[in-house]
């Protein structure tokens, strides 16, 4: 195995790495918000999905500047 | 992979995941809140594999589209005074055929996506399973917007690869706001299951329309 493919096998393992833990971070407050919203006896809200659609918007802003 | 190869595969996929949740529908199966989950994240993840394919067909035209109004854009710019000037006879008409066949298929995409987001609604009776929905397309969106920025700090995907992953993330994520819309305030009780069902149909039949003059001017 050449310098090259080292590399490159190093930064596939970087982003699994970053994939597991951004969406193990997400989906666990995707649980918890589902978790709240059936704790007190209702459905996820207008609110709530706004604030998701802002936080994925804000990810994707983010990822332009990448 | 070969973009075009990998964006019929895609499909293949995007086809697969829908037959089965509309076999769901049909059958009225009562699945788990596991099962409702999977099927929610597969949802999730056609509505970027769909616009996925969207961007390939227009890359495949050498256009790289900056939004979703972009593709009505385009075709209103691709005039058959363009293609006289471009080509002469024979070729005319066969470069005309084949724009017209790339603008079709990616129309006819758009409009099977708003559909499919529609029968999913319609396919999920239950009210939370409707926002469960949304909530984990919004999930995947910023999962895949973050592997996106990573993979370019990384070096692994190119600025212009991350620019074409990124238009079909936000794509992606502009479909999850207008399925958002369609939330019903109350699917408890009757009215409100008809006053949705409305909704839903209101707005299949407005993007029809929008599309009618578009298709019709491809065709011809």
């Amino acid at each position: 195995m050449n310098p090259a493919q080292i590399l490159q096998l190093l930064q596939l393992a970087n982003i699994a790495l970053s994939v597991v833990e951004s969406a193990g971070v997400n989906f666990k407050k995707l649980a918890d918000l589902r978790a709240k919203a059936k704790a007190e006896g209702r459905e996820i809200s207008a609110e709530e999905l706004q604030q998701l659609s802002a936080d994925a918007q804000s990810a994707i802003d983010a990822a332009k500047g990448a | 992979m070969n973009p075009v190869a990998g964006g019929v595969n895609q499909m293949r996929l995007a086809n697969i995941i829908g037959i089965v949740v509309l076999l769901l529908a049909m059958f009225g199966i009562d699945v788990s809140d596991e099962q409702r989950q999977v099927i929610s994240a597969g949802l999730g993840a056609l509505g970027l594999i769909i616009n996925q394919v969207i961007t390939e067909i227009n890359s495949r035209k050498g256009t790289m589209l900056s939004d979703n109004q972009a593709v009505k854009a385009d075709v209103t710019t691709i005039t058959p005074q363009v293609v006289q000037v471009s080509g002469g006879g024979t070729d005319a008409a066969v470069t005309k055929l084949q724009g017209g066949f790339a603008r079709v298929s990616a129309l006819w995409l758009i409009a099977g996506c708003v559909f499919l987001l529609a029968a999913t609604a319609c396919t999920f009776t239950k009210p939370e399973s409707v926002q469960d929905t949304i909530a984990t397309g919004y999930t995947l969106v910023k999962t895949a917007a973050q592997l996106t920025g990573s993979a370019k700090l990384n070096g692994a995907i190119s600025a212009a690869q991350r620019d074409q992953y990124l238009y079909a993330i936000q794509n992606a994520k502009d479909s999850l706001d207008a399925a958002s819309q369609l939330v019903p305030v109350d699917l408890s009780s009757a009215e409100g299951k008809a006053n949705a069902a409305t909704t839903i149909l209101n707005t299949i039949i407005t993007e029809l329309k929008k599309l009618q003059p578009t298709v019709q001017g491809a065709l011809t």
